[in-house]
């Protein structure tokens, strides 16, 4: 925090601060309640849970645990652990290559001369703005059916690269283009001089690249991560739409297929574990950002960029 | 220098083609010709002859209800589920090793259906030295945009189910017929409701092993407490009308009359469609064409209007179907018209409940819409059509349909498992269910363009009526009048 | 760009012409070998996959089974003669501005009082942003029980006043203020984490200087916070707005375009013709005009942005802002 800032609160008294602790409190609490909700949930039965008119703030007269249980132990049709280990390694990978390739391609827009270079970066601008929805059949017909996205066959069709760890490894979004930006908007505000200085001490273009100038860009990095990484481990389309095996499937998906059991056709949707499971999805990606905002803030306060 | 830059290109050059092509060999050589994949049934009868002696493996879709898990489905994935069966905390009641002990003609465990429906599969096909791979699609929404999807990209399995987008992919010719000896026999033992809906042109596309059709349901507690006698079954439309408005004004606020979910989605055409087709209305005419506004429908629309105050404000007609069905479980509602499922989920939650044949409104005749049917069809491009096929047979083979009639969640749709004094005897109320899927039975029709713009059209005009006082007349003609402009686009 | 690689991969081997090429061209080469891989990559699996659906955008191609024929501009005039396609850009232009603007002001809010010196910072900001965290899916459902006409729990609260139940599902104007509420819930964590950069990024010597003249809370707030993070305000808006009015994931799980389609937003109109009606020619118009005007909204901002502007987007401290206002 500001030296300043500090000080002149100091000197008004505590009276605002005690106003800011409750205005952020309340209303923090108005946003937890949801959450509250769906953790008072998760120790219904299903039975119960159906049978009860749910007050605000709901108790069980039979409270279980198992709900909870099955976020270690799995349930008949939900292989918990598995899941959540298919999500977190198609999260740190996403993760990795997103800040990897947001970082290079700021490095070269920002600081890298060469023809059109103003013009292609608007394209790639451009391109964020576009909705995914239309991409999402097109993008289907790819992976099953051209071969240089893996697919096998562009006449007659198949199963391509569909249902299979490269629709995790390819198909996230390729490029964070708003990485990109951050990052170019970034290391432009890094004087030109650092460069010149580790070129005289004889720094090669990948150690200035990758020891020089990319710790300066933590805080940019850690946001990108910190998009990327959440984006990535609530994404149910992916799993869901592209691949179909269980050893695939991530907890997300999970969830989605849980939730689409037809009440008609004999399955009973089990609302307290599906709530259980989603809250066991979001109890890690709070971890996340707590982890994440703490270097957020860190790297604000300690940036070498001072200019 | 030079050489070994263009050795790089060309190099790059095949390694491109080359994946193409293995790729493509890979993919379809090991069970079918690309031309059999492409074809049509002729290729498929071709490879019949051999598939009975060479062992085969379907791709087959599952769902929810029979889900054991995806995969080969063989022993061990069996005792896999039957060990995560036991441990298993969230389902009640609870599994215990001692229950699976099922034998023909005796109760069992409901948690055990999907269980036991597999096995039953798995021997059966083994015989015929077919193996069963399992996808879980999921279901709704969902599986219908991964089944179109599939069917762009000529991925798809040999056998694909689903509900209310079922006949539209046979309409759109998607699927393929059932062979003709198939179908006479399905035609001669099975139940309507179990095929009707998937029927084209004289030629059947799907089969649903065990589909419901919509009966009344009433909380006997509360029509107790309004003065009725809770053991007798509404006979008319007025009768249950006037039941209804004494359950509402005996609930004070507490509880109400309730009646039938009519809310602008498929929830709602499946529940509130038994009464257009009882009121001699429906959704189509003759050709196919939107018949919104006849006069029958007016009137039944009528009548859901007079239900609509039976309600807490706005359920009957809610965006969503969840909370309908949730106010009967929560002992909110009175009568509802649903599923035969509602039966066991009552009795799960201790509701006392009555169970009768939707009652008949003046001059009306029996007629039901197929609820609940997760109907199994074989795509036009399934590789293995024989194979597929005898998956199919096998939904209606005795030990599956007897399994249904044990389990009294559901009917079975085989005439000579259901048509006996044993069944009628042992579930009386499910017998009646059966008589109602093999009477007049339809399935919810897809329209020839834009359907579910179609669809919308017809449902907000429905909510429109029912919760305003707007003539009802005018706004069906506003909607017969779009959904012909939105089919002609 | 091709070419080019293949030469700057044979960087070290090259003989006294190609080393004069290459140090003459040196950025362009090395940019190439950077970027060629990554926006190949990006073609084949987002950029091809886009034009595609596109393309369809001029084919009029209904139904599976369908063959796709060439339309030219009809899929286009029909989009604009139809007030099922103008009623839903329409609406979702406004409703995300509502949601932009009541998402950034809340969230300004929220980082003015972040910024100060509290105790628990960091559980207030984590707080704050769980909301963005969790699944769509999820806390729509907890949201629908809420507002559940049977036993939903607000209208039990007001049954409980001895107030009417409210049918929020049949109400356009609850409808919207349902989903505004549910965007800002999601939304606002996030956007106080932004505004909070921005904050941090004012040079804390202009707050000394203000002082020094006497300038009481409220003045530092206007002549120094406000000016300073004017460059970051409207990046945070503009891409806000823009994916704003791309939203529908709340809408068709909230009200799934009801009542009547009047909370119908463009993007779930797409979604319903590519994936129930398998309408991909609409589909592929309808996303295309959605792209134009996202497009445009960025475009505008950025001409009129100055330069000086757009390279203070960023929230690192004592950045060209503060340099500016000196």
């Amino acid at each position: 925090m500001s030296a300043s800032e500090s000080r002149s609160t100091r000197t008004r008294g505590g009276a605002s601060r005690i106003v800011a602790h409750a205005v952020l409190l309340g209303f923090g609490a108005v946003l937890l309640y949801p959450l509250l909700f769906m953790i008072l949930a998760g120790f219904f039965t299903r039975e119960e849970f159906n049978r009860t008119v749910l007050s605000a703030f709901p108790i069980p007269d039979r409270p279980t645990l198992a709900n909870y249980k099955s976020l270690v132990t799995g349930t008949v049709t939900a292989a918990v652990t598995k899941y959540m280990g298919n999500t977190i390694l198609r999260t740190v990978y996403s993760t990795l290559f997103a800040v990897l390739t947001s970082f290079l391609a700021g490095f070269v827009f920002s600081r890298l001369k060469f023809k059109g270079r103003g013009a292609l970066f608007l394209v790639l601008l451009a391109t964020q703005t576009i909705p995914l929805t239309i991409a999402i059949i097109p993008t289907y017909l790819e992976f099953a059916r051209f071969p240089w996205a893996g697919g096998n066959d562009i006449f007659v069709g198949g199963t391509g690269i569909l249902n299979t760890w490269w629709v995790y490894l390819i198909g996230g979004p390729a490029m964070n283009i708003m990485g990109m930006f951050l990052v170019k908007q970034s290391l432009e505000k890094v004087p030109i001089e650092l460069d010149e200085a580790a070129k005289m001490d004889g720094a090669g273009t990948l150690r200035l690249m990758f020891q020089i100038l990319f710790p300066l860009q933590l805080p940019v990095v850690a946001y990108i991560a910190i998009t990327t990484a959440l984006g990535t481990w609530n994404d149910f389309i992916t799993p869901f739409f592209y691949t179909s095996s269980d050893d695939l499937l991530t907890l997300p998906g999970a969830i989605a297929r849980l939730s689409s059991i037809s009440s008609g056709a004999g399955g009973t949707i089990n609302y307290p574990l599906i709530i259980t499971l989603g809250l066991g999805n979001t109890i890690p990606a709070v971890l996340i950002f707590f982890f994440f905002q703490r270097y957020i803030v860190q790297g604000l306060a300690n940036s070498g960029v001072k200019g | 220098m030079k050489s070994k830059k263009g050795w790089l290109a060309i190099s790059a050059l095949t390694m491109a083609v080359g994946l193409s092509a293995c790729g493509g060999n890979g993919n379809n050589g090991n069970t079918a010709s690309p031309s059999a994949s492409a074809s049509g049934s002729e290729s498929a009868s071709a490879s019949a002859s051999s598939s009975a002696a060479q062992p085969v493996e379907i791709k087959v879709l599952t769902e929810g209800s029979v889900n054991v898990g995806t995969g080969v489905l063989n022993d061990s994935l069996l005792a896999t589920k039957k060990k995560a069966l036991v441990a298993d905390e969230t389902i009640s009641p609870r599994v215990q090793e001692s229950d699976f002990n099922y034998v023909k003609g005796q109760s069992y465990n409901s948690n055990l259906y999907a269980y036991y429906y597999q096995q039953i599969i798995k021997d059966k096909l083994a015989e015929k030295n077919i193996t069963v791979n399992m996808e879980d699609w999921g279901w709704g929404e969902t599986l219908t945009q991964k089944e179109t999807a599939g069917f762009l990209a000529g991925n798809i399995p040999d056998v694909i189910v689903g509900e209310t987008q079922m006949p539209g992919f046979a309409m759109q010719g998607l699927l393929e017929p059932f062979p003709d000896d198939m179908a006479d026999e399905i035609r001669e033992n099975i139940a309507p409701a179990a095929w009707k809906p998937m029927e084209v042109d004289g030629k059947i596309y799907g089969f649903a092993a065990q589909p419901g059709v919509s009966s009344l349901f009433w909380n006997k507690g509360l029509v107790k407490q309004a003065g009725i006698d809770p053991d007798k079954a509404p006979e008319s439309w007025d009768e249950l009308l006037s039941n209804i408005n004494k359950v509402t004004e005996a609930g004070n606020g507490k509880f109400y009359g309730g009646g039938v979910y009519a809310g602008p989605n498929a929830g709602g055409y499946l529940r509130y469609g038994p009464l257009l087709v009882i009121n001699n209305g429906g959704f189509i005419d003759a050709d196919g064409n939107p018949a919104f506004n006849s006069d029958a429908n007016v009137k039944t629309v009528e009548y859901l209007r007079s239900l609509y105050a039976n309600h807490p404000a706005g359920l009957m007609v809610n965006t969503e179907e969840g909370p309908y069905f949730d106010a009967f479980k929560k002992q909110q509602t009175a009568y509802i018209i649903d599923g035969p499922w509602r039966a066991s989920e009552s009795t799960a939650l201790g509701i006392d409940y009555g169970m009768a044949p939707i009652p008949l409104s003046e001059g009306g005749q029996a007629g039901n819409i197929t609820i609940g049917a997760a109907f199994n069809a074989v795509p036009k491009n399934a590789k293995n059509k024989e194979a597929a096929f005898e998956y199919i047979r096998t939904l209606y083979s005795d030990e599956i349909q007897n399994l249904v009639a044990d389990g009294d969640l559901r009917s079975p749709v085989k005439k000579s498992v259901a048509e006996t004094a044993e069944y009628q005897a042992a579930h009386p109320a499910m017998y009646l269910h059966y008589q109602a899927m093999s009477g007049n039975v339809q399935g919810l029709p897809t329209f020839k363009k834009n359907d579910s713009q179609v669809w919308q059209l017809f449902g907000d005009a429905v909510t429109k009526a029912v919760m305003s006082n707007k003539d009802i007349k005018a706004t069906l003609d506003e909607a017969q009048e779009k959904a012909e402009a939105a089919i002609a686009k | 760009m091709q070419r080019i690689t293949a030469e700057g991969v044979a960087d070290d081997r090259s003989g006294g012409s190609w080393k004069r090429f290459i140090k003459r061209h040196r950025d362009a080469l090395l940019a190439a070998v950077i970027l060629t891989p990554l926006i190949g990559f990006w073609l084949v699996v987002n950029g091809f996959p886009t034009m595609f659906g596109f393309v369809l955008g001029f084919f009029d191609w209904v139904g599976l089974t369908d063959r796709p024929s060439f339309a030219g501009l009809d899929n286009f005039i029909a989009f604009f003669q139809d007030p099922l396609y103008t009623g839903a850009l329409w609406r979702s232009i406004w409703i995300g501005a509502l949601v932009t603007v009541v998402t950034q002001a809340a969230g300004f809010g929220a980082a003015l009082l972040m910024n100060m010196p509290l105790f628990g910072k960091g559980i207030y900001r984590t707080i704050w942003y769980i909301p963005a965290v969790t699944s769509t899916v999820a806390t729509t459902q907890i949201f629908n029980l809420l507002l559940s006409p049977s036993n939903g729990i607000i209208n039990n609260i007001l049954i409980s006043l001895g107030k009417e139940p409210i049918v929020w599902q049949y109400s356009v104007g609850w409808s919207i203020f349902w989903i505004v509420v549910y965007s800002v819930w999601k939304g606002v964590g996030a956007a106080s984490l932004l505004w909070l950069a921005g904050l941090q990024s004012v040079d804390p010597t202009l707050y000394e200087a203000a002082e020094v003249d006497g300038a009481g809370r409220m003045a530092r707030l206007r002549h120094v916070t406000i000016p300073g993070l004017k460059p970051i305000a409207t990046f945070i808006f503009i891409t806000s707005l823009v994916a704003a009015i791309q939203i529908y994931e709340q809408v068709l799980f909230i009200t799934d375009g009801g009542p009547y389609s009047q909370t119908e937003v463009l993007v779930l109109r797409i979604y319903r013709d590519g994936f129930w009606d398998f309408n991909l020619g609409m589909a592929g118009a309808s996303s295309l005009i959605m792209a134009i005007l996202a497009m445009s909204i960025t475009m505008i901002y950025y001409r009129w942005s100055s330069n000086s502007d757009r390279r203070t987007t960023i929230p690192i401290r004592g950045g060209g802002a503060s340099r500016e206002r000196k």
